[in-house]
């Protein structure tokens, strides 16, 4: 065994440079994996500490025991109930406690010197404003110049707002809150321990009356924060509040110690961050998978290569086994050499994404388990690709080493050609059933057997391919056409393998690339047949920010105007269960024209005129709802919102209507008035506010009356159709650049594969090559030849990627269909793009092997070996 | 010599830049491989004339630098000192490009072994040169080159479907196909059973009897060489001997003296 390990290692050294493009492949993919636990381990220390900070001497927390969750609204956050003023009052009369002081938290957005809102909410850290409170232990911040809030109109902001936008003390700013934009005296600047601000959020503070009145509600609190008195321990101060408020009579809410709350909102921010560190693990995984294709097909070759070395050793009697083990010691050293390069690289990705995101900086997260884990990943993928052809070297006979080594025997294997047909079959039928049958995971599945199915029959592929593809070629690009086509079909399982490796990264593109199409072209179609507003005013930052209602009634006061229809929205329990309930008027019914199928005789006459509003005590459900849940017209409901201020019997709506919603515009399963919802949320405001013109205003005539009203609201935007409708489709196009971004680590590994196989080749076909230079090939040509053969490759694995990623995309939007995917569309533009790049990726891989191979000595290739 | 002439002069070689009367010429050839101590002179000065029209074999114990006197005569190598011309062409004076157009367009090559692209059919490597070349085959003189190899019926089967025999055949057929100037010919039948050499060997007599090509031989079976029309003999890096209308009795009793 200890020979065979130095014939291993030897053997590795031997061959430096075949392995080149394994261990690059390992460690793009380790960089990738590394990079992100690193990253992810980064943020998770980095908000623990904050969060840690910002409870450090919080020994008790009080809050409203009810919340909703939103799991496919507000970003996923739950909502919790606010506390009357008087609670606070309770708890300070508890035993034990040292001091209290209630919370006020909420939007509010600095407006800077051109007019427009610091920070997007949206995009990145969230905008806060809330109170200030004089008690030390429960205030994160400090003031760092100036003085706190005294009076209203006074505030405070975060040192880095400061920087950002150039203000000081005594200057006069600009801040956007639920109710409108006012104008503020900054009386002080904060920090946040020893940062400018927690986690790069913006802060503005009031005093609590006013912050109450701006961004909370008046008179009541998010939460009470109480310190204990000493010796009091967070466990029998909790206790001593519960029992005071017990005994006052206080219902609705918990406390919880210190401690709970500081490891609650960790977890939460853990949960929040997860989505984002899942999708870049996805690509990372991604990239180390297409490096398993080209970890096994640098193996397969460098073992057909030494297939001779191989039977000598079996002939003076080596075992199987230790052929077998030879193969894999080698593996382990490369995989292990770019587990721990890639990881290195991987440190460097993280730095770059913590600066790329914002996050405060600080030192790096170097965590051993996630050390362990990238390693062990790079290392388990080069094992695993170099199993194959480890024991296809273990197969090689003896007496091999007296023969003339033979070139690929075992492409045609009948039984990988009929699995690969019922499987790519089984593929086709499982996607179309579920498209058919809109089953989203039935379509999933079929993709994935049909990618395998297609991965075994590519092989057979490979030289019909490269035969259609070589003959055009032929003609136009004479013998090195014709001989880059043959001698890309002459190694099929080669030829597949590195295309197999483009496939993946090529497949997951035009999938996502189908699916953006479709979704534009639905939204395009639906706002084209259904939305009869002429203007959509905008709140900012999709919804996030409403705008104060006064907004839309001033709008509605316009004689340009027709009908004005706000959108409001909130996480509400629907029948103890969490939904979302929408409120409009009836003019949002006719601009998105959700056609009433049925209705009760009032909200018949009340959808008449189009600003009227729907009658109060009546919900309005689609009728997808009133079929799931047995709802005819009369049918009660009961509704609750947050902190609901609607009488406990007014609670209970009674179906007035159900309505048809076209997929892609519509209020959703609930629909209430916007009396309604005023009723039940006083604070609540216009996500959206959609306007249609008098008879005869044009466009062009109504918008600056329109701007005249919004324009205060730096964040909110007057958008005309058009507009509004590169708005929604906007929002895919982040979603789309990633995606991007992932085709190019895709098609760069990938392209590492290309590159490999062909250097590989390259160097087999020593001898051939001397003979073409002799009989008079130019190096140009010779070179035009191979950079032709890796062309075909690239070519090949981008057509099984496109038909993989084509069948999937059109699986999943009609499987899809009822969700609002009405069209389907192939976005032959960018698909084309994207085979010229390969092509050219494939060509630009093949340029250092075709330039070696033309520098080869022409008499020393004829008389290799 | 004038009957073998005439033939040249019917199939009409171009011979506007290459004298009728030689067709490759070396001139003071001298190859040193190495340097110091360990220089090996592989060619000394060797002066030779490859007489268009026929069929000339070189020979030499190993070692004695046929291989490389051809390899330097093909442009497939580079002397260190002295001349070789093809036709009058100059070889050391040609760029890399315009010596792969030498060799694409004047000269044809057969080597002892891997003489064919794998991927190509006969027909294919036949024409190789030519195509490479982007130049239309003369579609009669390539007839009657496949006609002479007997291989009519396999031109449209790859290498690994012939027997060693045919793709030699092929391979001569593919040095014949261009018409050029002169033809090497490398150990051809070094390979083959000496039945299948023989036929090659004929093959190539013929080529230059009835089609007016020259051929270059290198080899060191004087069977073979005995097909010639006449045979150089080498040594030591010079030419020591040549010998017309060879038999391979007396080419055997000459290679004897080498041993003494």
């Amino acid at each position: 065994m200890n020979g065979m390990r130095k014939v291993a290692l030897r053997g590795l050294m031997a061959h430096k440079g075949r392995l080149v493009a394994t261990f690059l492949a390992v460690a793009l993919g380790v960089a990738f994996i590394g990079g992100v636990l690193t990253l992810t381990d980064t943020m998770n220390r980095t908000f623990d500490d904050l969060f840690a900070d910002v409870y450090r001497d919080t020994d008790a927390v009080v809050r409203s025991n009810e919340s909703i969750s939103g799991n496919e609204f507000d970003g996923g956050a739950d909502i919790r109930g606010t506390l009357p003023a008087s609670v606070l009052e309770e708890v300070r009369n508890a035993e034990g406690v040292a001091a209290a002081d209630g919370g006020v938290e909420g939007y509010a957005q600095v407006i800077d010197r051109d007019g427009d809102p610091v920070g997007d909410p949206a995009m990145g850290a969230p905008t806060f404003g809330g109170n200030w409170t004089d008690i030390d232990e429960i205030n994160p911040f400090e003031i760092d110049d100036g003085r706190a809030p005294r009076a209203a109109g006074e505030i405070v902001i975060d040192r880095g707002t400061a920087e950002d936008t150039g203000f000081g003390v005594g200057d006069e700013v600009r801040v956007q809150t639920r109710t409108g934009v006012g104008e503020y005296t900054v009386v002080g600047i904060t920090r946040f321990g020893t940062a400018d601000n927690p986690g790069g959020a913006s802060y503005v503070m009031w005093t609590t009356e006013e912050a109450q009145e701006l961004v909370g509600e008046p008179g009541r609190f998010g939460s009470v924060a109480v310190v204990a008195e000493d010796g009091v321990s967070q466990r029998e101060l909790v206790r001593n509040i519960e029992d005071h408020l017990e005994s006052a009579g206080v219902e609705g809410t918990e406390v919880l110690t210190g401690q709970e709350i500081t490891e609650e909102t960790q977890s939460e921010i853990k949960e929040s961050l997860s989505f984002l560190t899942t999708f870049f693990l996805a690509f990372a995984v991604i990239a180390l998978f297409v490096g398993i294709f080209v970890i096994y097909n640098s193996f397969s070759i460098i073992v057909a290569q030494r297939t001779r070395e191989m039977a000598l050793l079996r002939a003076i009697g080596a075992a199987r086994k230790q052929v077998r083990r030879a193969v894999l010691v080698e593996a382990v050293a490369v995989g292990l050499i770019g587990s721990v390069v890639g990881y290195l690289l991987g440190l460097g990705i993280a730095i770059g994404l913590t600066e790329l995101m914002g996050l405060p900086e600080g030192t790096l997260a170097i965590l051993p388990p996630s050390v362990a884990m990238a390693v062990l990943a790079g290392l388990g993928v080069t094992l695993v690709a170099a199993l194959i052809p480890a024991r296809r070297a273990s197969r090689i006979p003896p007496l091999a080493a007296m023969r003339e080594v033979d070139v690929d025997r075992s492409s045609r294997s009948l039984g990988r050609l009929i699995a690969g047909l019922v499987l790519s079959a089984l593929g086709l039928v499982l996607v179309a059933s579920g498209a058919l049958g809109d089953e989203v995971v039935n379509v999933g599945a079929g993709v994935f057997i049909a990618f395998i199915g297609l991965a075994l029959l590519s092989p057979a592929l490979a030289p019909i391919v490269s035969g259609v593809l070589g003959r055009p070629l032929a003609r136009l690009r004479g013998v090195s056409g014709a001989v880059a086509g043959q001698n890309a079909g002459r190694n099929p399982r080669r030829t597949s393998a590195a295309a197999l490796a483009l496939m993946i990264g090529v497949g997951v593109v035009a999938f996502v690339l189908v699916i953006n199409a479709s979704i534009r072209a639905s939204i395009d179609e639906s706002l084209e047949e259904s939305f009869s507003g002429d203007f959509v005013v905008q709140s900012g930052s999709f919804g996030i920010i409403g705008l104060p209602t006064d907004v839309s009634e001033r709008i509605a006061e316009l004689p340009e105007v027709a009908v004005v229809s706000p959108l409001r929205m909130s996480q509400a329990r629907v029948d103890g269960e969490d939904k979302i309930i929408a409120a409009s008027n009836a003019g949002g019914f006719r601009l998105l024209d959700m056609r009433v199928v049925e209705a009760s005789p009032e909200v018949e006459a009340a959808l008449e005129s189009p600003q009227e509003d729907l009658p109060r005590g009546t919900l309005i459900v689609n009728t997808d709802t009133a079929e799931r849940d047995g709802l005819a017209i009369g049918d009660t409901v009961e509704t609750h919102f947050l902190d609901d201020r609607r009488p406990e019997d007014a609670q209970t709506l009674t179906v007035g209507g159900i309505y048809e919603g076209d997929a892609g515009l519509s209020l959703g399963s609930y629909v209430i008035g916007l009396g309604e919802f005023e009723a039940a949320v006083p604070t609540g405001t216009d996500i959206q506010t959609i306007v249609q013109l008098a008879d005869g205003v044009s466009v062009a005539e109504a918008e600056p009356a329109i701007e005249r009203i919004v324009d205060p609201y730096p964040a909110a935007e007057v958008q005309s159709v058009e507009e509004f409708k590169d708005a929604i489709k906007s929002q895919l196009d982040i979603l789309l650049n990633l995606i991007w971004g992932m085709l190019v680590i895709a098609i760069v590994i990938a392209m590492l594969g290309i590159a490999n196989t062909i250097a590989l080749s390259v160097l087999e076909r020593t001898r051939e090559i001397g003979l073409l230079r002799a009989v008079g090939m130019s190096r140009r040509q010779l070179r035009s030849a191979i950079r032709w053969e890796s062309a075909i490759i690239a070519v090949f694995g981008t057509i099984l990627g496109l038909a993989v990623g084509v069948l999937g995309g059109w699986g999943m939007v009609s499987a899809l269909g009822e969700e609002g995917f009405n069209q389907f569309q192939i976005p032959f533009g960018n698909l084309l793009f994207i085979s010229a790049l390969a092509a050219l990726m494939g060509m630009l891989a093949a340029v250092l092997p075709a330039w070696r191979a033309s520098r080869l000595d022409v008499l020393a290739a004829i008389e290799s070996t | 010599m004038t009957r073998k002439r005439s033939f040249r002069t019917v199939t009409a070689m171009s011979s506007v830049t290459s004298p009728p009367t030689v067709a490759a010429r070396a001139v003071a050839a001298t190859k040193i491989y190495g340097r110091g101590d360990t220089a090996v002179r592989a060619l000394d000065g060797v002066d030779v004339d490859i007489p268009a029209g026929r069929f000339t074999a070189v020979m030499g114990p190993s070692g004695s630098g046929k291989s490389t006197l051809m390899h330097c005569m093909a442009g497939l190598d580079t002397l260190t000192s002295g001349q070789v011309y093809i036709g009058d062409v100059e070889l050391n004076r040609l760029s890399e490009k315009d010596l792969t157009e030498l060799r694409r367009d004047r000269v044809g090559f057969v080597f002892q072994s891997f003489n064919l692209v794998p991927t190509l059919t006969a027909q294919e490597n036949i024409v190789l040169p030519l195509s490479l070349a982007g130049r239309d085959p003369d579609q009669e003189w390539l007839d009657s080159v496949i006609h002479t190899t007997g291989l009519a019926d396999r031109l449209q089967h790859r290498p690994s479907e012939l027997s060693g025999g045919q793709q030699q055949r092929v391979a001569v057929a593919r040095a014949l196909a261009s018409r050029p100037d002169i033809i090497f010919a490398d150990e051809p039948t070094g390979n083959l059973d000496s039945r299948s050499g023989a036929e090659i060997l004929d093959f190539m007599r013929r080529a230059v009897r009835e089609m007016g090509q020259t051929i270059v031989m290198v080899t060191h079976d004087p069977v073979a060489a005995s097909y010639a029309d006449m045979v150089l003999f080498l040594n030591d890096g010079q030419i020591v001997d040549e010998m017309a209308d060879p038999t391979p009795d007396r080419v055997l009793d000459r290679m004897k003296k080498f041993g003494e």
